[in-house]
């Protein structure tokens, strides 16, 4: 696996690698797209208190998902920057944080919309809306601290220990609802005793968390393209300028 | 036409929040995409002339 890792460390065949899959990446992401959202419009049926709200489910759910795994792989990329030094780790992480942030936005919005409803309320401040809301400021601090800091090896260290530090949160949110008294409801999927809702509902939403994983590493894929582009730029223009000395 | 209840104002502007979001990341990255193309060929087209 490590001489695998390594294959990929040439930014120049990242790239070459890049080109080819974003086009496969992107057609396999709007097919699962396209059959999720068929199962959570049509083939899933209303809750029996919800209703039609629980369609929120389906765009909820996943964008928390990758809320929190966006931290995870921005996590493991700073392992890999720290202690492995691996060339394309800081690359990782930077790509993978606004796409991070942008799904937990979503999954904050999208919460706040089916709270309205159904409990009556746009916000409280339980243990899990807050976790993830910490969540979505850590995110946003990161790519601050990002554009902060004008080299991108020194970024990277600071980004990385930031990264690590924040990754507390992870099992927080995802224990919340167990560990405190909240208003969200506890886990319903990823359980030790199997998911309790009916697989009617549960298929659709495991199609659309695929759709959701496709979507992040296209864009992530992408970002990272865009990424090493950019800090080839960077380098070209300070030779440049060097010369022009 | 499917029936979406009396909440389905709610329902509707969740799905449409998901589509500005991610449609405007990934109208972000390929505008910057591009232009860091663009950039990079110009660059590469001074280096070999010089």
């Amino acid at each position: 696996m490590t001489d695998t890792l390594y294959t990929f460390a040439n930014p120049q065949r990242f790239s070459r690698l890049a080109d080819q899959s974003l086009p496969w990446l992107t057609g396999i992401t709007l097919l699962a797209l396209a059959a999720g959202l068929y199962g959570a419009w049509f083939v899933a049926p209303p809750d029996y208190q919800q209703g039609e709200t629980i369609r929120i489910k389906y765009i909820h759910v996943p964008s928390a998902w990758m809320a929190m795994f966006g931290w995870a792989m921005m996590t493991c990329s700073a392992i890999g920057t720290l202690v492995f030094r691996h060339p394309l780790a800081d690359v990782a992480q930077k790509a993978a944080a606004p796409i991070g942030a942008a799904f937990c936005l979503i999954c904050l919005v999208t919460g706040s919309l089916w709270g309205k409803p159904m409990w009556g309320t746009w916000w409280v401040w339980d243990a899990r809306l807050t976790s993830v809301l910490i969540l979505f400021l850590m995110y946003l601090g990161v790519i601050a601290l990002w554009r902060a800091i004008d080299d991108p090896n020194t970024a990277a260290k600071a980004v990385s220990v930031v990264t690590m530090v924040g990754a507390i949160n992870l099992p927080i949110i995802r224990f919340s609802v167990d560990w405190w008294n909240t208003l969200h409801q506890p886990a319903s999927v990823l359980r030790l005793d199997g998911p309790t809702i009916h697989q009617s509902m549960l298929w659709p939403l495991l199609v659309m968390g695929l759709a959701a994983m496709l979507g992040f590493l296209t864009m992530h894929v992408l970002g990272m393209r865009t990424e090493l582009m950019e800090r080839r730029i960077r380098r070209l223009s300070l030779l440049a300028a060097r010369e022009g000395d | 036409m499917l029936e979406l209840g009396r909440h389905g104002g709610f329902i509707l502007v969740s799905y449409a929040v998901a589509v500005v979001v991610l449609g405007g990341l990934l109208l972000g990255t390929i505008l910057r995409y591009r232009a860091a193309r663009r950039r990079l060929a110009a660059l590469e087209a001074d280096a070999r002339s010089d």
